[in-house]
């Protein structure tokens, strides 16, 4: 690890929330609620004031802090693609890394005060601060994969943090559509990121930035589009989950059923945001694709006009909000669909401020009325006397929202309508070199779009403040603001509200700010300079006319007279203009039928063949098995007797173990004693037994020469040394090969194993011999009985064959007959072959 | 083994330990079936006697029918009278396998008679008394001898292990009883 | 007329056999126990039996008296068993003992 010290404060920023997680998390589950508090929150701050550090620190380039190789995607050919564990921080990181710690630490702050009867503290903190984390290394992150990280890690706490009231099964409902959303975008990003990779070789920011060139491939692989035009789309693909986009934008309304700093942290300041940053960090490859503009131009656009709509008839605060931030999050990308990374960036900035501080401002109002989970906004009214600072900081950020010249949220919408007015009044952008075109009536329509979006918001945000905070109360509590702890978070934001869009101002000293912003996203800029006051005539129309609207319909209404005079409209967009029921038809449904099929299958289809079937025979053999076993001590006691029977049956026959011994010339056929037993024996089995009738003294008996076989003839192999036991060959007519087993591993010489070219074979009831030994002439050569042959260091002798058959008899009169043959002349032996059986 | 006055000592011992043992098994009252015992172990003293092992024959007594049938007999006492037996083959599988038992081993013994004639020596001065048979117990077998010791303490371990303990219905009744009061 | 080895052989085996059947046919332990009474009896008079023709050993007598003692110490421990059988069932019906088999 190596960096200079402003590098490890790169670190610090990203792994202190990750102590503060695992501190609280693991071990202050049963720990006091300050010391939760203590640790969790110094935690964040500890995050904040690193990353202020290094970001006032930051010259002109950039900080970098060189972890270690973490692994290395192998491309072949030797060739891999390094990934290591590096935080690298410039102008955008920077600005998104402070700010995100920033906003972390005031509504860890608010938290404090507004989860303080939760009983689950802990674990609330501890997934507030992995979120930190996980958003610090998402933004700090040097490398597509760790950003990737950070980007799943958030996933993850947003997850957590939406189903955090679990008990609640609509919650935890909510909780997952976010997260399987999500999944559908996070697909889409890995394999931008493949692509990414294995054209490019790399996947570090920096080095990417540099090879940008790559992608101007004219034309790519798939559907003919650009690299360029696959990447950006990609991206933006994973982009519409992350920061909800039509058309993967459903999740984010539902996300509101997690604890409100938690929408206000996660679902609209950082989190949402995170594609906008990726969109931004990837600015010079998607300045290459004017195609992936256009589309990502007309989704933000149609995207700000539909969740703007939507805003209108929600009537609650917190569903207002969460489409609120969608149509912000839709005016975003529009800036990014014209090239305008940094006027995109900007209104993440602004909006970051203004938009935490109205959700935290609507956590105050429910935190003071003891509303649960959402407020209603029927059952609000006149809180302006009981909340005093939560009404004065809710309406600057209303108003911040509603784009009120001289606030934070003015100053960026305008940055996004005049480069958007840029785009349509010059059909040619130039981004570094790079010629971009954005169809003019795309950028057209995105204006009408965008202006209309504009008036809802300035519309929304108004009826928001006057239904909550003016006329006669429609609520039966006694309101009353929260501590310090959740006063300091509304105060401070609203001053950032206020003051965020001055960072922008091309004055002295401030210019730094978006400047240096600007040299790291690669801004697509009219060739021409264009502008003029059009876009400002239409920002302060809009607000204009949605203002007046909210105030002529909503001043001093206790009913909201909106159903009633836009009727049909009014309830489709109620219901989010039939998206979520469509998407339960088009996708939800499929997949739950698919789902219940496969379990069917493997439920019924997979158990039954391959579970039921086996465990059927097992029943069936089983019962059969099971009458054998009664069980009952009198099947135990016959199961004894039979044996016994049996065994009886076996010892009722006798039997014969016959011993050939051959003493010199003589060869003797030896039986052992036994009560009750008397043997008799037939050599040469001609019939006539040698021994006569069975004879009960007979043990051993010398076989007599008739004992000898015609035609019968066995081959014993001596071999070294030659007193030992010689092998029995026993061969018939058919020529066989006498190889290693009957001659021996020594005889075979090197390079000729197993069958030596000797074959042996019975002729005329003599051994015949054919030898091709190597260096020898082949030779036949016929070996009677008694005679012997010499090959290398094995003698074979041909000797004759006799023949017994010994019969035995018991006391019971049973006998057992063995017929062998075995040879007869040869040293000490006991060869037996034949078998024997048994006749009662 | 020689003389008619042997042969009918044997017919008649023999008669009798064949109906005693049948006696035995086949009577219905547990004390009947220890006295036709009694009876099929003096009958095969008698013929102990006949083979010319008097020790064997005086230990058959003493131990047989002084020393475990006298336990039998105890233990019938002890548990009484066993009532309710239904009878012996009251179920067709055992009738059946009773009647080819019986029938197989008629004609195996049936075939044995008349084929297993053997030589029997003349028995030497001695031969079966208690000196000879002290002399192969005590000299030629005196470590099986030890160990039938070594056995009878097992056994007796054994007997007052599995007599001692509780069953487990009883514990279970003796848990019970307390909560009945 | 004469009796040789093979007539106690046969009494032996016929003596067994009785047993045998006793002890697969009853239900009463008591009586199953005599039932293995019966049949070392038939063991120890082949063994008496077959001694007669070696009469210069005595290693039938020798085992039959093992046998004896052996069969001692096989009533105490299965008269035991018979007390603590009938401690539980109240009855010496063996086919009362059939625990094992739920």
């Amino acid at each position: 690890m190596h960096g200079t010290p402003l590098a490890i404060a790169l670190l610090v920023a990203v792994l202190a929330p990750l102590a503060g997680a695992i501190v609280s998390g693991l071990f202050l589950r049963n720990a006091p609620k300050k010391a939760v508090s203590l640790v969790s929150v110094s935690a964040v701050f500890v995050s904040f004031v690193a990353a202020a550090i290094a970001y006032v620190g930051l010259d002109e380039g950039s900080l970098r802090f060189e972890g270690y190789r973490w692994f290395t995607i192998p491309l072949g050919g030797g060739q891999g693609v390094p990934i290591e564990f590096a935080l690298s921080m410039d102008a955008l990181s920077g600005m998104m890394a402070v700010m995100v710690a920033g906003i972390a630490t005031l509504i860890h702050l608010f938290s404090v005060g507004y989860m303080a009867e939760e009983e689950s503290y802990a674990r609330y903190f501890a997934y507030l601060n992995l979120f930190t984390f996980a958003m610090q290394l998402l933004v700090l992150a040097a490398n597509l994969p760790l950003l990737f990280v950070g980007w799943e890690g958030v996933g993850l706490c947003s997850y957590l943090l939406i189903g955090f009231w679990h008990q609640n099964l609509a919650y935890e409902a909510a909780a997952r559509k976010a997260f399987i959303v999500n999944r559908v975008g996070d697909v889409a990003v890995l394999v931008g990121m493949f692509l990414v990779a294995s054209l490019t070789g790399t996947l570090d920011f920096e080095a990417l930035s540099q090879r940008a060139g790559v992608f101007d491939v004219p034309a790519f692989g798939v559907l003919g589009m650009t690299a360029a035009t696959a990447v950006s789309l990609l991206f933006f693909w994973g982009a519409t989950a992350k920061s909800a986009q039509i058309p993967l934008y459903v999740w984010l309304p539902d996300a509101m059923a997690g604890p409100t700093p938690v929408s206000a942290l996660i679902h609209a300041a950082t989190m949402v945001t995170s594609g906008v940053y990726l969109s931004a960090r990837m600015s010079p490859i998607f300045v290459k694709s004017s195609a992936a503009l256009t589309v990502i131009l007309l989704v933000g656009a149609a995207t700000a006009l539909l969740a703007g709509l939507v805003a209108l008839t929600q009537d609650r605060m917190k569903k207002v909000l969460a489409f609120s931030t969608v149509s912000q999050l839709g005016f975003m990308f529009a800036a990014v669909g014209v090239g305008a990374f940094s006027a995109a960036m900007f209104h993440v900035f602004t909006h970051a401020f203004f938009k935490a501080l109205l959700f935290l401002g609507a956590g105050s109002v429910m935190h003071a009325v003891h509303a649960h989970g959402d407020a209603e906004l029927d059952r609000l009214g006149g809180l302006r006397k009981a909340l005093p600072v939560t009404s004065l900081t809710f309406l600057v950020g209303a108003l911040s929202l509603a784009g009120v010249p001289l606030l934070a949220g003015f100053f960026s919408k305008e940055q996004i309508l005049h480069a958007l007015f840029g785009a349509a009044g010059n059909a040619q952008l130039a981004a570094g070199g790079v010629a971009v075109s954005i169809p003019s009536w795309a950028a057209t329509t995105a204006i009408v779009f965008l202006a209309l979006a504009a008036l809802s918001t300035a519309f929304y945000s108004l009826k928001l403040y006057l239904r909550t905070f003016t006329g006669e109360p429609r609520h039966d509590a006694e309101p009353h603001e929260g501590g310090l702890e959740m006063k300091l978070p509304l105060v401070l934001l609203a001053v950032g509200a206020v003051l965020a869009g001055y960072l922008w101002l091309p004055a002295e000293g401030l210019e730094r700010f978006a400047e240096s912003l600007r040299a790291v996203v690669r801004d697509a800029l009219p060739v021409e300079a264009h502008g003029g006051a059009l876009p400002m005539i239409v920002g302060l129309g809009a607000l204009a006319i949605g203002a007046g609207l909210a105030v002529a319909l909503y001043k001093g209404k206790a009913e909201d007279p909106l159903p009633a005079k836009l009727g049909a409209f009014y309830r489709a967009a109620y219901q989010n203009f039939g998206v979520d029921a469509l998407y339960d038809r088009l996708f939800v449904r499929p997949v739950a039928a698919i789902s219940r099929f496969v379990r069917s299958f493997d439920f019924e289809t997979i158990d039954g063949l391959f579970v039921g079937i086996p465990s059927g025979l097992a029943t069936v053999g089983s019962k059969a098995v099971r009458q054998l076993q009664g069980s009952t001590v009198h099947s135990h006691a016959l199961g004894m007797v039979v044996g016994l029977v049996l065994v009886f049956g076996y010892f009722g026959y006798p039997r014969l173990e016959v011993t050939i011994r051959h003493e010199g010339a003589r060869t003797v056929l030896e039986v052992p004693p036994s009560f009750g037993y008397s043997y008799r024996v037939d050599f040469g089995g001609d019939g006539t037994y040698e021994t006569g009738d069975f004879r009960a003294d007979l043990t051993a008996l010398a076989v007599p020469p008739s004992a000898a076989k015609k035609d019968r003839v066995v081959l014993l192999v001596h071999r070294e040394p030659l007193d030992s036991e010689p092998v029995e060959v026993w061969l018939d007519e058919h020529p066989r090969e006498l190889g290693e087993r009957e001659l021996g591993a020594d005889f075979i010489p090197p390079g000729a194993r197993g069958a030596l070219p000797i074959m042996a074979w019975i002729e005329d009831g003599a051994v015949k011999l054919r030898t091709n030994l190597p260096g020898d002439e082949p030779e036949e050569r016929e070996l009677r009985p008694g005679q012997s042959h010499r090959i290398g260091a094995a003698r074979l002798v041909a000797t004759g064959v006799a023949f017994a058959r010994v019969e035995v008899k018991n006391a019971f009169g049973h006998v057992t007959v063995q017929e062998l043959e075995f040879p007869f002349r040869g040293r000490a032996r006991t060869a037996v072959r034949g078998g024997s059986r048994r006749i009662p | 083994m020689t003389g008619s006055a042997g042969s009918w000592l044997f017919l008649v011992a023999a008669s009798l330990a064949v109906a005693c043992a049948l006696g035995t098994v086949l009577s219905r009252n547990t004390l009947r079936s220890a006295m036709f015992l009694l009876g099929h172990l003096g009958s095969l003293a008698m013929l102990y006697l006949t083979l010319h092992a008097e020790l064997l024959a005086a230990i058959q007594l003493l131990v047989y029918a002084g020393a475990i049938l006298v336990l039998f007999v105890f233990v019938i006492m002890l548990i009484g009278p066993s009532g309710g037996e239904p009878p012996p083959f009251r179920n067709a599988f055992p009738r059946t396998f009773a009647a080819t038992f019986v029938a197989t081993l008629g004609l195996a013994v049936l075939g044995l008679v008349g084929r297993t004639a053997m030589e029997v020596p003349s028995a030497p001065e001695g031969f079966g008394g208690v000196e000879a048979v002290g002399f192969a117990l005590f000299r030629d077998a005196a470590v099986p001898f030890e160990l039938i010791a070594v056995t009878l303490t097992v056994a007796a371990l054994g007997v007052v292990g599995i007599t001692r303990g509780k069953t487990a219905v009883e514990a279970a009744g003796e848990a019970k009883r307390p909560e009945a009061e | 007329m004469e009796f040789g080895i093979g007539a106690y052989a046969v009494l032996a085996t016929t003596i067994f056999g009785i047993g045998a059947l006793g002890f697969v046919v009853r239900r009463n332990f008591l009586v199953q126990l005599m039932s293995v009474e019966l049949m070392l009896n038939a063991v120890n008079l082949l063994f008496i039996a077959f001694n007669r023709i070696y009469v210069e050993q005595h290693g039938g007598q020798s085992f039959a008296f093992v046998v004896i003692a052996v069969a001692a110490a096989e009533a105490a421990l299965g008269l035991a068993i018979a007390i603590a059988y009938h401690r539980i069932h109240r009855s010496v019906e063996t086919d009362l003992a059939d625990r094992l088999r739920h």
